[in-house]
């Protein structure tokens, strides 16, 4: 079966080319030979720290990134060589949740014209009162009241505007969500309800998410299969299973390392993570910071490959 | 200047009871009778969600509440600073108590090299010469880990990490040794490698200098990892007190118990996450009796009437429920 969402050796670099080649690229990559897939109502955690190019990643299945090289197939069908005009209906099959729910609305206008709008855009079929029948019941599925749709964002919570924002995504009946640290700036308890609001839509509706966070304890609760970014590379991907009993890169290990206890008498946290990473070499990316690190990592960039079926590494000493 | 209590004493150098802090109308009490101590080589966690008015406390704490009617008492090392008047209070601020945010690079003053800033501050309280003051500040950013405290002192904000500009503000708010340190939310806009080693950073710096810290915070975990006791905030009351351990491992307050489970966890995969039903009332509108009652299974008539009064659990905790869930002995 064809995959929803496929990245195939996706490179993308920012700033402009160099004009003398023999000197190089003029930046380095923010994402480096990309290949993941999305399946149907699959979601695949996306995790990294800030820079580690997993909101380009994201942006990049809405088609508001293009790749330098590579290519990305939404349902076997390659969306970097579209048209606008090709691209027009994909558009809707893909929708997006914001880290800030507060910034991703209009305030001037109501929550039930930031829907409507959607709807406009994507369904021009539907009648006036058509239009106001899916608004009531888009703002019913996340569990606000219809009522409030004339209400403009400032009168609702942090969690509510978050809701609102799930409704306009479904607005315009999307296969595939990305959700871009969708409920990192939320309180613990909120954060509670919206994660089991995209667990419910996902087992009534059939979404696919492709879900970004640096959280790892939730990355782990919501998704099937996981991705670690570092520095625009995928180090290591698996099922969430794997990857989070059996880790094989060593920056996976870290990461792990670096979650909070949730109770002071819990395992002790390991020494400290390496200081902030110094200039890269030319080999593994994450060289500088590495506690296992061998000679052949400074000159040679580890490529990826399978451990296990499905769980990669790209790492000389896993 | 006074002397700090040596650490491991009991001394606290933070005494704050019945503060309250309500806009000048009095119609919203944003903090209401919080009372808490902390003693010097010791962290409290202030833990609460947004809106419960724990940033409002520290900031009454540094006497910045502006334009809101506070009233308590607010005792620093033995003296009640809670009605000083400015000129008095100003010296006070960054000297005996020093304070970090939670964006780091916001703080600094983006034209001024680091340096500069932490310079700046030197001189002011302490009366260094420029070359002294630039000494003890370079000496203060390998004391944070910064690995080139010569070049960082020149750097700008912009040219540094955000873990970086964070440690640039601990080397600033140690600067002058203040006897507490209140840091507010200083990780909340990290990644957690970068989280952890701040963390251990304030940890190693609160046992080498005796400092005592209040943490403000929203994170379960680092009040779990780094904290020694906790104060859990609710609509603007401390609701359950006392020390980490017992805390977390007997919980006797409701919400704090919805707040530990709502927290996912690593070693748990199950689908759904457990919430506490309901939201978080408003300030302007809350509810008569226990702000909780609303969202509470054991709430009954009782607790919908009156605000329970503090039960005490141990020797260092209380809790504010008239059915706490596990009754002390």
């Amino acid at each position: 079966m064809t995959a929803l969402l496929r990245f195939d050796a996706v490179t993308k670099s920012y700033g402009r080319p160099s004009r003398f080649p023999w000197r190089g690229p003029a930046a380095t990559p923010v994402l480096h030979g990309i290949s993941l897939t999305v399946a149907r109502g699959e979601t695949v955690g996306i995790v990294g720290e800030s820079g580690s190019g997993k909101s380009t990643l994201g942006r990049m299945a809405l088609r508001l990134v293009s790749p330098t090289r590579g290519r990305v197939l939404f349902d076997g069908h390659d969306i970097t060589a579209m048209s606008e005009r090709e691209f027009r209906p994909f558009r809707s099959r893909v929708q997006m949740i914001f880290q800030d729910p507060h910034n991703a609305l209009d305030p001037a206008i109501s929550v039930g014209d930031s829907v409507s709008e959607a709807l406009e855009a994507t369904q021009p079929a539907l009648s006036r009162s058509e239009r106001g029948e899916r608004v009531a019941a888009l703002l019913q599925q996340v569990g606000l009241n219809p009522l409030s749709a004339g209400r403009r964002p400032h009168a609702f919570s942090g969690g509510q505007k978050q809701r609102i924002g799930i409704a306009r995504a479904l607005a315009t009946r999307p296969e595939l969500i990305v959700a871009d640290e969708s409920v990192s700036a939320l309180d613990v308890s909120v954060q509670a309800h919206i994660l089991n609001l995209m667990h419910d839509l996902r087992e009534q509706l059939g979404l696919a998410y492709l879900f970004i966070a640096h959280d790892l304890a939730v990355v782990r609760r919501v998704s099937h299969r996981v991705a670690v970014l570092y520095r625009g590379r995928i180090v290591e991907a698996g099922g969430r299973d794997a990857l989070f009993d059996t880790p094989l890169h060593p920056y996976t290990r870290m990461l792990l390392r670096s979650v909070p206890r949730t109770h002071p008498l819990s395992e002790a946290p390991a020494p400290g993570a390496p200081a902030e990473p110094q200039e890269p070499v030319a080999g593994c990316p994450f060289y500088t910071r590495c506690a296992e690190r061998m000679d052949i990592c400074r000159h040679v960039d580890p490529p990826a490959r399978t451990v296990v079926a499905g769980h990669d590494v790209a790492c000389h000493a896993a | 200047m006074q002397p700090h209590p040596p650490a491991g004493t009991n001394a606290s150098v933070l005494d704050v009871a019945a503060l309250t802090v309500a806009t000048r109308d009095n119609a919203v009490v944003i903090v209401n009778d919080l009372t808490l101590h902390v003693r010097a080589g010791e962290m409290l966690a202030l833990l609460g969600e947004s809106g419960c008015g724990k940033s409002m406390t520290s900031l009454a704490l540094m006497r910045l509440a502006d334009g809101l009617n506070t009233s308590g008492r607010i005792t620093l090392l033995g003296r009640d600073i809670a009605t000083l008047p400015e000129k008095a209070m100003s010296p006070i601020r960054g000297r005996e108590i020093a304070m970090i945010f939670q964006n780091p690079m916001s703080a600094l003053n983006p034209v001024r090299s680091v340096g500069q800033q932490i310079s700046e501050t030197i001189r002011r309280h302490k009366g260094l010469s420029r070359k002294a003051a630039r000494q003890r500040a370079i000496a203060l950013l390998g004391e944070v880990g910064l690995a080139d405290p010569v070049r960082c002192y020149d750097a700008y904000a912009h040219e540094l990490s955000g873990g970086m500009c964070q440690r640039v503000m601990i080397a600033m708010a140690i600067s002058c040794d203040p006897a507490l340190l209140i840091a507010d939310e200083p990780t909340t806009a990290l990644d957690v490698t970068i989280q952890k080693q701040i963390m251990d950073l304030l940890h190693a710096l609160k046992i080498r200098r005796g400092m005592g810290i209040l943490m403000i915070t929203h994170d379960l975990g680092v009040v779990a990892a780094y904290a020694d006791r906790v104060a859990v905030m609710y609509a603007g009351r401390v609701v359950e007190q006392g020390d980490v351990h017992a805390l977390f491992s007997a919980p006797h307050h409701p919400y704090t118990r919805g707040l530990m489970d709502s927290m996912p966890d690593l070693a748990d995969t199950s689908d759904r996450f457990h919430a506490i039903p309901g939201m978080v009332p408003e300030l302007r509108a809350l509810p008569p009796g226990c702000s909780f009652a609303p969202r509470c299974t054991r709430a009954d008539v009782q607790c919908t009437h009156v605000f329970p009064g503090h039960t005490m659990v141990d020797r260092n905790g209380f809790v504010r429920c008239f059915h706490p869930l596990q009754v002390a002995a």
